[in-house]
């Protein structure tokens, strides 16, 4: 089976592409590239649609000192192709969450691999963006690069570096993973 | 070209890799994270068994193993520090009322190879240098994959190899307002904001009037051949208050300071 499609109907992956657009923001992986990179011997992708209810998330938001900004998080279960027969289970791989947090200002939407046993396999940022875009339209702003660089006008696109506030940021996902392990541990309890 | 970026160091860490297939790039990519969350491990002070958490917590005399990467950003402080007059110094962060004189990096007995010995208490914070040497560090092990040009950026602190130039927007870590755009083809860059610097080295051996050459609200952007270098010395410039300090062309370096925009 493939996942494409119900990833296209999510909201979440309509803001890691639209976010390509601004001037400050990078798209680093998609969440197909994202579920290839972490579990490259996943054959597919489940979404899966846990059952939690409000005061759960409130329980672990209160636990765990994280909130996520996610209107929802999405969950997959990576799974290895079972040759033959069909009606078999998939052996699990783990589990790919995808979520958002706010960084300095602005939201910053992430993947954490799960192994089946609980443990952080991995954690990539997939989009990073940032409120500052008003700068680059300030003909003042814009002037403090003029001369420097006559031949290349400065677009701050992609081929410049440059994380700002990104303390902030590694403190905000650090948490969120921790909001993300203790959902992991709820969905593996109820056999999901 | 391939970019991905992770959360280590206590900041987002951003890798680059150019000139090569997805494939090659996501190797070299994974390759510069290892390197980058091996310096995480044995360098935090916040994580229990780590290197730097063993030495914070032995007791005076004893010795301590720590593993070759810790050796040698130690063994590069203590150059520094003694290059730099002192004002380098991992131990400078001790609390404001220890006894006097201060505990400092001269109290680290580092003769013998991989073992450090305290001859006085005190607690080490490597802050000030091991986020670039953890970019060196990833930089390499990308070189070691075969891919021929690439990036590493820990929060700022930037370091890329290859043919080709990368254009960095050197921020002000704290006030992302400011900039200055630079051009860097084999070479480092590292910022640090006076407000971290004086954190960093609260009770180092510096007149106040030294520190207030720079406007507090000033940032110091060094380029160097290597980031270890242009990180540690972003520390140097801040607490000597000058540019010019002499380590820095002993090192191949240069300083630009990002005044405070006034608004």
């Amino acid at each position: 089976m493939t996942n494409r499609f119900l990833i296209a109907s999510f909201p979440l992956a309509g803001i890691a592409v639209a976010a390509a657009s601004s001037a400050f923001a990078v798209e680093y992986l998609t969440i197909e590239a994202a579920q290839r990179l972490m579990f490259p011997s996943a054959s597919s992708f489940t979404l899966e649609r846990p059952k939690i209810t409000a005061e759960q998330l409130r329980a672990i938001d209160a636990s765990t000192h994280a909130t996520s900004q996610a209107r929802q998080f999405l969950v997959f279960r990576a799974e290895a192709d079972q040759r033959g027969d069909h009606r078999a289970e998939q052996p699990i791989l783990g589990r790919l969450y995808v979520d958002e947090v706010i960084g300095k200002s602005e939201l910053i939407t992430y993947a954490v691999a799960i192994t089946p046993d609980g443990a952080v396999k991995q954690v990539e940022i997939l989009a990073y963006r940032e409120s500052h875009g008003y700068e680059v339209r300030d003909p003042r702003w814009r002037a403090q690069f003029a001369g420097k660089h006559a031949a290349s006008p400065v677009m701050l696109n992609d081929d410049i570096a440059n994380i700002s506030g990104a303390t902030l940021s590694s403190r905000h996902v650090t948490d969120g993973v921790r909001r993300i392990l203790a959902l992991d541990t709820l969905i593996r309890g109820s056999g999901t | 070209m391939m970019r991905r970026s992770q959360p280590w160091l206590g900041t987002l860490v951003e890798i680059t890799a150019r000139d090569c297939d997805d494939d090659l790039a996501n190797r070299a990519i994974d390759a510069g994270f290892a390197a980058i969350a091996h310096v995480h491990r044995a360098m935090s002070p916040q994580i229990a068994g780590s290197d730097v958490d063993r030495i914070n917590r032995a007791a005076v005399h004893e010795a301590v193993d720590v593993g070759e990467s810790t050796w040698q950003v130690l063994a590069l402080a203590d150059d520094l520090h003694r290059r730099s007059g002192g004002l380098f110094d991992c131990a400078a962060g001790c609390a404001v009322d220890a006894p006097v004189p201060r505990p400092s990096q001269r109290d680290l007995d580092l003769s013998q190879t991989q073992k450090v010995i305290k001859r006085r208490p005190l607690i080490i914070d490597l802050g000030g240098i091991a986020k670039g040497f953890a970019v060196d560090a990833a930089l390499d092990a990308i070189r070691d994959t075969g891919a021929l040009s690439g990036c590493v950026n820990a929060g700022g602190d930037i370091a890329v190899f290859g043919n080709e130039t990368f254009r960095i927007d050197v921020r002000d870590p704290i006030d992302g307002m400011r900039h200055r755009l630079v051009e860097l083809r084999d070479f480092a860059v590292a910022t640090s904001s006076m407000e971290q610097c004086n954190a960093l080295f609260t009770g180092a051996h510096v007149r106040e009037v030294d520190r207030d050459a720079f406007d507090s609200g000033a940032s110091i952007c060094v380029l160097a051949p290597r980031c270890v270098v242009a990180d540690a010395l972003t520390k140097v410039v801040a607490l000597s208050g000058t540019i010019s300090h002499r380590l820095l062309a002993l090192c191949g370096a240069s300083a630009i300071v990002l005044p405070r925009l006034h608004a």
